[in-house]
Formats: C-alpha cells, sequence, structure tokens
C-alpha cells in the first residue's frame, strides 16, 4: 500500500516539521492564524482574470518557507493532491472562453486560459497557506489558537479529532488491505461484496480505535481546552509579524504592483 | 478507611445486546497491594477495568475508590486518582512529543505551566526514557511506547494504576524492564494480563474471572499451584512452576 504509507508519512512529516526551532515557528500561532485566514480570504476575492495581480502574493509562500526553514519543494508536492479537483473545476474553461485577451510572443492567450490559470493559482497560494499554517504550528497549537480566538470549542475538538482520525484511518486501512491482498491470489481488483465487507470492517476499527484514543485523553481530564499550551506572551516580533503581512495584504489587493512598476520604468 | 483501596460489591454489567459480562463479583484491594486480574479471552478483565476509571458504569452493584463511589459527578476525582495504561500504547499517545504526551494530564488538571517541566522529566526519569521526551510517539520502539504510556499515567500523580495487559508485544529485555519499573512502584495496582511468570514475579494476589465470574481470589502461589482451577478457567500455570520438560525435574 504505498500511497498510504507515502500519506501517513507526508502526516508525520508535518507533524515533525512544526516541532523545528525558527523565527515563523516562535510566531503566536494565533497571529499566524489570523494572518493565513487573510491571506486566504485575500486570494479568493480577486477576480477569475487577475493572475498578474494574484503573483506578487507568492512572496509570502516563499518567505515564510524559508524562514521556516519547511521544503518548499515539499509543500509543493503536498499542495498537488488538491490539483485532480481544480483541473475538473476549470479544464473546460479554455474551451468555452477562446476569446483572445492578448498576445505573448505571437501565442495568443485566451480570456479562458487566464481564467484556469487564475484558478490553479489561487488554489496554489491557499492550498500552501494553509500547510505552512499546520508545518510551522502544529495541530495542538493550532487549537490552542483557535480557542484562544473564542473558536467554539464543538468546533475546534471536532479539527483536532478530525485530523487524528486520519492517521488513525490511514493505519486501519493500510493494515486491511494488506491482509486482502496477501489472501487475494495477485487479483487486484476488488468486488463490490468484498469492497462492503471491507469498508464496514474498516469503520467498525476505525470507530473502536478513536473511541479508544478519545478515553485516553478523557482520562488524563481533557475537556475540550488546551490549558498551558499556547500560553506564550504576545512579543513584539508577532505585532510586526502580523502588521507587516497584513500591510502587505492590502497593498496587494489594492494596488495592481506589476502595474505600477511598469509605468514607473517607462 | 485509606483512600487508595478499590472495593467492588455485587458489582454486575450487562452490555446494551443484553450479553452479561460482569456477575455479581465482590472484592477489596488494599492500599499497596499489587493484584492480577487474570482469566480466559472475553472472561470480563477488559470490562471490569473499565469500571475503575468510569468508562463504563455497573448495571448493578457499587465500586469505590477509597471511600468515593464510582460515578458522573467524582468522574474528575477519580480519573486522578486512578492512572489506566492500555493495552494498546498507540491508543495513549496521541501528541507529536513524548513531553507534550506527558505533560497533556497536569495541564489539563491546571498545574502551573512553571511545574510541568519538573513534574514530565520526573515520570520520565521513573521509567528511564528521560532521553526520549523530545522524540515523536511513533519512532519509539513497543518497549519505549509503553514506558511513555506509563510516564503520562504517572505524570498526573495517581494513587492507583490500572494496566491492561502491559506486557503484550514486548521483547523478553522490554518485558524485564517493565516488570522492574512496576517493582518499584508503591502504588495499589491492579493488572490484567495473560503474563502468568510476571504475575508471579510481580503480584502477591490474583483473582482470576471466567465467564463474567469471580472464580477465585487469593495468594498468586496459592492459585497457581492449583491445577484444576486454572484447567476450568482455560488457564495454565506459570513456566516457572511448570516441571522441566526433558529431565522432569521442577525448575528452581
Amino acid at each position: 500500500m504505498p500511497n498510504i504509507t507515502e500519506s501517513m508519512q507526508n502526516l508525520r512529516w508535518m507533524d515533525d516539521q512544526s516541532e523545528k526551532k525558527s523565527s515563523i515557528h516562535n510566531i503566536n500561532p494565533a497571529f499566524k492564524f489570523i494572518v493565513t485566514f487573510v491571506f486566504i480570504l485575500i486570494v479568493v476575492s480577486f477576480d477569475n482574470y487577475s493572475f498578474s495581480r494574484l503573483m506578487p502574493l507568492v512572496f509570502y509562500i516563499v518567505i515564510v518557507s524559508q524562514l521556516s526553514e519547511v521544503s518548499l519543494l515539499h509543500i509543493l508536492k503536498l499542495s498537488l493532491v488538491s490539483f485532480p479537483l481544480i483541473i475538473g473545476i476549470g479544464i473546460l474553461n479554455p474551451f468555452f472562453n477562446r476569446e483572445t485577451a492578448y498576445y505573448i510572443i505571437n501565442i495568443p492567450i485566451s480570456f479562458g486560459m487566464i481564467s484556469f490559470a487564475t484558478l490553479v493559482l489561487k488554489s496554489f497560494l491557499s492550498v500552501t497557506a494553509g500547510l505552512l499554517l499546520i508545518a510551522t504550528t502544529g495541530i495542538t497549537q493550532l487549537s490552542a489558537a483557535l480557542r484562544s480566538l473564542y473558536v467554539p470549542k464543538i468546533f475546534v475538538i471536532q479539527l483536532l479529532l478530525t485530523y487524528r482520525y486520519i492517521t488513525v484511518l490511514m493505519e486501519e486501512v493500510n493494515k486491511t488491505l494488506t491482509a486482502r491482498i496477501l489472501r487475494s491470489n495477485s487479483n487486484k481488483k476488488m468486488d463490490y461484496k468484498s469492497f462492503g465487507f471491507i469498508a464496514g470492517t474498516i469503520l467498525l476499527q476505525t470507530m473502536d480505535r478513536s473511541t479508544r484514543i478519545y478515553y485516553a485523553m478523557k482520562l488524563r481530564g481533557f475537556n475540550g481546552d488546551f490549558i498551558g499550551i499556547n500560553n506564550k506572551k504576545i512579543s513584539f516580533s508577532d505585532i510586526s509579524f502580523f502588521f507587516l503581512w497584513i500591510l502587505f495584504f492590502i497593498l496587494v489587493r489594492t494596488v495592481d504592483i506589476f502595474n505600477v512598476l511598469e509605468k514607473f520604468i517607462n | 478507611m485509606s483512600h487508595n483501596t478499590i472495593t467492588a460489591k455485587d458489582l454486575c454489567y450487562t452490555y446494551p445486546d443484553n450479553r452479561e459480562a460482569i456477575k455479581n463479583i465482590s472484592f477489596t484491594i488494599k492500599e499497596g497491594e499489587t493484584v492480577a486480574l487474570v482469566g480466559a479471552n472475553g472472561a470480563g478483565k477488559s470490562t471490569l477495568l473499565m469500571h475503575m476509571v468510569g468508562i463504563i458504569f455497573p448495571s448493578s452493584g457499587t465500586l469505590d475508590i477509597g471511600s468515593i463511589p464510582i460515578n458522573k459527578s467524582t468522574l474528575s476525582l477519580i480519573r486522578q486518582k486512578v492512572g489506566m495504561v492500555f493495552q494498546d500504547s498507540d491508543n495513549q499517545l496521541f501528541m507529536n512529543r513524548v513531553y507534550d504526551d506527558v505533560a497533556f494530564g497536569p495541564r489539563n488538571y491546571g498545574i502551573p505551566e512553571e511545574n510541568i517541566d519538573d513534574i514530565v522529566m520526573a515520570s520520565l526519569r521513573r521509567v528511564g526514557i528521560e532521553h526520549l521526551a523530545q522524540r515523536a510517539p511513533y519512532r519509539l520502539s513497543g518497549g519505549e511506547k509503553k514506558a511513555a504510556a506509563i510516564a503520562s499515567v504517572l505524570s498526573m500523580s495517581p494513587d492507583i494504576l490500572i494496566m491492561d495487559e502491559p506486557t503484550t508485544g514486548l521483547d523478553p529485555s522490554a518485558r524485564r524492564k517493565l516488570i522492574n519499573t512496576l517493582l518499584s512502584f508503591k502504588h495499589t495496582k491492579l493488572i490484567a494480563t495473560h503474563d502468568m511468570d510476571m504475575v508471579m514475579d510481580v503480584c502477591e494476589r490474583t483473582i482470576i474471572l471466567n465467564n463474567g465470574t469471580l472464580a477465585a481470589d487469593g495468594p498468586t502461589t496459592e492459585i497457581f499451584s492449583d491445577k484444576d482451577l486454572l484447567k476450568a478457567c482455560s488457564l495454565e500455570q506459570p513456566y516457572s512452576l511448570m516441571s522441566c520438560s526433558i529431565c522432569n525435574t521442577m525448575r528452581e
């Protein structure tokens, strides 16, 4: 089951990254969360043809990944997971909207092509920003930050347990599918009847394991609050990080930086 | 009355599917006693352990920790006094680092953050894994995971330790280390296990469950010398009490 094993390794890689020590890791998780949230809001606020105006936002991804020493290449690889969905949504745009917007070295670029490229860029920016947030914060710190921002307990527990459940689910799927392959006489195809039984078994097994993990948390006094995890005092670097990036995002949203630069050069 | 005793009186538990898992069990475990809970698979050992920490509640009868009855209103207090080590350590270690897993309980019980480090390191030291504090739990060996799981319970300073098959899946060296660790604890301990030799080393008293009923309760050496009783409960004598299969003499 190389795919499942690889996915499990990727999740663990994210957890490992969150334990690194860097200037970005040291930023208060609540500030990082707000900055990422505003970043994603700004990204999605642009219209379908704003490819060039979105480009300066790549700067945020590059700078944060460099400062946090989290491999941008690996984050990009992980973000590819969302691409099939984005391609499914936008692949027909170039065919439906063929009106030429401009030419690059005599090659006509249609509005459909621009809207597809914008969609891909928006997806890439949002997903990588989210992945960078988790890789530089960790799910526990992030949950604690959400609680400190008065996000209701029920949503935060849901987020935390869902993240934990993914690992549990993958482990159980891995075990069950390995057991099936060992007795399937090289028959890779799974018939519908087997699929029903296997899916049901995996569901019951994961529910059982998740319940045990939840018990282990409850037995050690967990009631949805993350005491002591997010007790970092707000520092100058937190405030600088917050205001500099928010100002940059507002600048990108209100000013067409490339256009201004072009005029300035001319 | 001592605070670190366990008293079960006419304890019964029936699962929602009407299967009777525990039938009229009564016993008292005194402070500082180490008691083994043995029985065949499905005898009711894990169900009984789940009662001790209020994961499930008796259908009838009572279960007290010291003078405190286990019910919904006393759960928080009970769970601080009684630490449970799960059979599968993977279920007990859910944080990114061993340190955070061990700190999880004390933090939830409101211990000031400046005291957390001392508590965590002391707990890790007691099980001999202070060097693993910053490691991710999934990178540990089976024995190390078990030690981390025990440390995560010790950090809450429980008076009573409940363990579900602690030696399962451990290699001989890790098993021996665990036995030595258990021997060093002064807590009241209730250990559900199939490892009869570990029982001989650690537990002075043994309770046998058979199909949800209490089949025997007494000194370990006495219980394990009754071959007929063990056979009736689908159990076997520990290897240390069996005669040598080659020369047919009793082991030392």
